[in-house]
């Protein structure tokens, strides 16, 4: 209870820091349009600010630009990392703004996993775990995402992935596991983990070719407006106002700008503004930076967003915080080897290969927090490293016993309802035949026959925000007359309509690094 | 090692005196500015202590007058580091700045915005601040003087602002200038590693290699980033 509280206050505070400008009432609307008819006659910017703000409503182009950068980026995760990477030409100059002290926003501390049909280690046909094409990865997106993601995006990242995937490793030095999963929602083995078994592996790598190549990164500082004179179709991004600590600066953006600063899960106000069901008292994975004002600046200046709706609860995360640690990480790599998901009462209550929206619905009806998944010691290696297990256990996160009857009881869940489940699904699984949820049995999946067993504890938490700016297939933005914004560009989670209504997992990764470089490549075209 | 250290710094000094040829120079500039400055302009001691020499510490040695210029012979800021001789920098500011004296800048410093920040009567100068650059300066060290922040702790421990802000650089301090004194990184690690849970020790963060200022701030008060996502870790600042 005292958790919630906690939780509750720290959302109320980055709220109140958050929402400048959140309110936008018609009458803003119309003083903006107002401010925009004088626009063309005496150089107002266009301006759909707060009207609380009274010196917001008489914005005015700045007069001089205190510096000049070739192509800015809002945002230092995979997206804005690779949009640098690919931005950075010779003589160009390429900075990337970071709101918080530290870089990598939610990618560095993300899951780490990378779906792709292929890779150049060719992982899939070398465990031999059958058959997957680009189409397939594209279907099962649109598919997952209830057919709201646009198909041209989708196949997109579904084809460009591999290619992403094999950048990172040949320039960037990431290392993969030599494993493969399938995982909630894919028809297929094809979620890729980095050695590290967090996003860090990404970041680090992407961050290396983009330093190489001479972008610079900026921590501590944050967009707070963005320069455009009028909504024209013709008329492009000017610059943008930054402010580091207490200092305000206007920027001249001379090729692009490109917004990656990701979703809003942890802004409850703004979540529950598009969706008043994800109340404030869920749990969050997000970094405390995923407030999603970026947006809003963006639609400031006539960005069309979409989807808003659209969040997801990550089904896995650690119940009494909401952190997604490495732990929490096992649940949603097991399906395709076995993993069974559990109830309090010790049953099953959903099929364990389902998409995160309907598990974590699943476990929502059940009504006794929290679960948990059950997986053997034979599993651990298709889906981890032995060493994090230890590591887990001893934090208190992996429960192990050498019998079911005894994680029951370590569980507090009815040792004998636990064993009929788990024999069920033993037998269903050698029958090739789920009666109860319909699982999708392998070949590659293990049967919970030998000990040791392990068990850890999950619960839904806020997670990913599938909607935001819209942007056509060069990653351009698009407004709210259906026109790309010139020099105005968007990768990665603060962008909608890729992912539909539900994001499958693993998809976040290869979406921000493959839009991310388009972003990018496109930038540096625009100026 | 810090010995060595200031030694080295105190080497490549007077090598680049010599081989620029510096004493010359300084010597040159000294009677060129001494023709210029009248005597009242020139910071001193003695304007306000009559009795300047009571003032020293008592191992001090024997000086000739109380003029700036005299201090500087030895107390020439040796850009940043530790070496003994910036203290004085440090104690100067620290006894005539608390909320008691407060004194004015300009009474020993001479600046206009965009110039040189110099000493009055004395050649070289302190970096070129502007109006805004200048104000936060002051700002900092008025209130770094009575400050319960770390820049307080320096301040007093004879850590001047040179020594971490090199070359009149306002901004952020880089992780090698923190180590300089308080590394290797390998010996914080161990000094706050948790004995309950080994992988929650704030020196090895799974954020990789981070700022120090990110939770050891200097103007405001520390923090503990950890705690932004992990409110329920056990951690807290000795």
């Amino acid at each position: 209870m005292k958790e919630k509280e906690e939780n509750k206050q720290s959302g109320e505070a980055i709220e109140s820091i958050s929402h400048p400008n959140f309110e936008i009432s018609r009458r803003a609307v119309l003083q903006g349009a107002a401010a925009l008819g004088v626009a063309t006659i005496s150089g107002m910017a266009l301006n759909l600010a707060n009207p609380a703000e009274a010196e917001a409503a008489n914005r005015v182009m700045p007069k001089k630009w205190d510096e000049t950068i070739d192509v800015v980026i809002v945002g230092s995760g995979f997206a804005g990392l690779s949009a640098a990477a690919e931005a950075c030409v010779k003589g160009s100059k390429v900075v990337i703004l970071e709101k918080r002290p530290t870089y990598g926003g939610n990618s560095i501390i993300n899951g780490g996993e990378f779906n792709a049909w292929d890779d150049e280690l060719h992982l899939r046909k070398q465990l031999n775990l059958g058959e997957d094409s680009p189409d397939q990865h594209k279907n099962d997106t649109l598919k997952g995402g209830d057919n709201y993601g646009f198909p041209e995006l989708v196949e997109i990242l579904t084809s460009k992935a591999p290619e992403a995937l094999n950048w990172m490793i040949d320039n960037g030095g990431l290392k993969l596991r030599e494993i493969l999963n399938r995982t909630g929602g894919h028809s297929a083995y094809r979620t890729h983990t980095c050695v590290e078994g967090v996003g860090r592996g990404y970041t680090e790598a992407i961050k290396k070719i983009a330093e190489g190549k001479g972008a610079e990164i900026r921590l501590n500082t944050a967009l707070t407006w963005i320069w455009r004179k009028d909504s024209d179709a013709q008329t492009p991004i000017e610059g943008i106002e930054i402010q580091t600590g207490n200092k305000t600066k206007n920027i001249k953006v001379r090729k692009a700008l490109i917004l990656t600063s990701g979703g809003f899960s942890r802004d409850i106000k703004m979540r529950q503004s598009f969706n008043p069901s994800i109340v404030p008292e869920f749990n969050c994975t997000n970094q405390p930076g995923a407030t999603g004002e970026v947006i809003r600046y963006a639609q400031a200046v006539g960005a069309d967003a979409l989807q808003m709706a659209f969040i997801q609860l990550y089904p896995y995360a650690e119940p009494e915080t909401g952190i997604l640690d490495t732990p929490a990480v096992y649940p949603f790599r097991g399906p395709g080897y076995g993993i069974v998901y559990v109830n309090k009462m010790g049953k099953r209550f959903v099929n364990e290969m389902e998409r995160r929206d309907v598990v974590s619905m699943a476990q929502i009806k059940t009504g006794a927090k929290p679960t948990y998944s059950i997986f053997n010691e034979e599993m651990i290696p298709k889906m981890g490293t032995k060493e994090e297990v230890e590591k887990g256990i001893q934090k208190g996160r992996f429960i192990r016993a050498e019998t079911l009857a005894d994680l029951a009881a370590q569980l507090q869940i009815p040792a004998d309802v636990f064993q009929e489940t788990i024999s069920n699904h033993n037998k269903y699984l050698a029958e090739g035949k789920d009666p109860e949820f319909g699982r999708q049995f392998t070949k590659a999946m293990i049967p919970l026959t030998n000990g040791p067993f392990y068990a850890i504890a999950q619960w839904p938490a806020v997670h990913h925000t599938m909607g935001g700016l819209r942007i056509d297939k060069d990653a351009q933005v698009i407004d709210i007359w259906g026109n790309p914004i010139q020099k105005l560009f968007a990768a990665g989670e603060v962008t909608g309509g890729i992912h539909g209504a539900n994001r499958l997992g693993g998809n976040a990764i290869p979406d921000c690094i493959v839009f991310g470089r388009i972003a990018g490549v496109n930038a540096n075209k625009a100026g | 090692m810090k010995n060595a250290w200031q030694c080295l710094v105190w080497c490549i000094f007077v090598l680049s005196l010599v081989v620029l040829g510096g004493e010359n120079q300084l010597q040159a500039a000294n009677s060129k500015q001494r023709q210029q400055i009248k005597p009242a302009k020139r910071a001193s001691c003695i304007k306000c202590h009559d009795q300047w020499s009571d003032i020293l510490p008592n191992t001090h040695q024997l000086v000739q007058n109380a003029r700036f210029e005299a201090c500087m012979q030895c107390h020439a800021p040796q850009g940043w580091g530790m070496a003994p001789l910036n203290k004085f920098d440090a104690h100067l500011h620290l006894t005539h700045l608390s909320n008691k004296t407060s004194e004015n800048c300009f009474n020993c410093h001479q600046w206009k915005p965009g110039a040189g920040l110099t000493l009055l009567g004395v050649p070289g100068k302190y970096g070129a601040f502007t109006q805004e650059e200048f104000n936060a300066l002051r700002q900092i060290y008025l209130s770094a003087v009575d400050s319960r922040f770390l820049d307080n702790r320096h301040l007093t421990q004879g850590v001047s602002c040179s020594a971490c802000h090199a070359n009149g650089v306002i901004g952020q301090v880089r992780n090698s200038t923190c180590l300089s004194c308080h590394g290797p990184m390998e010996t914080l690690v161990e000094k706050t590693a948790p004995q309950q849970h080994p992988d929650r020790n704030p020196h090895k963060s799974h954020l990789g290699e981070i700022d120090c200022t990110v939770c050891h701030m200097q103007h405001g008060p520390q923090k503990i980033y950890c705690l932004e996502c992990h409110p329920k870790f056990d951690l807290h600042f000795k």
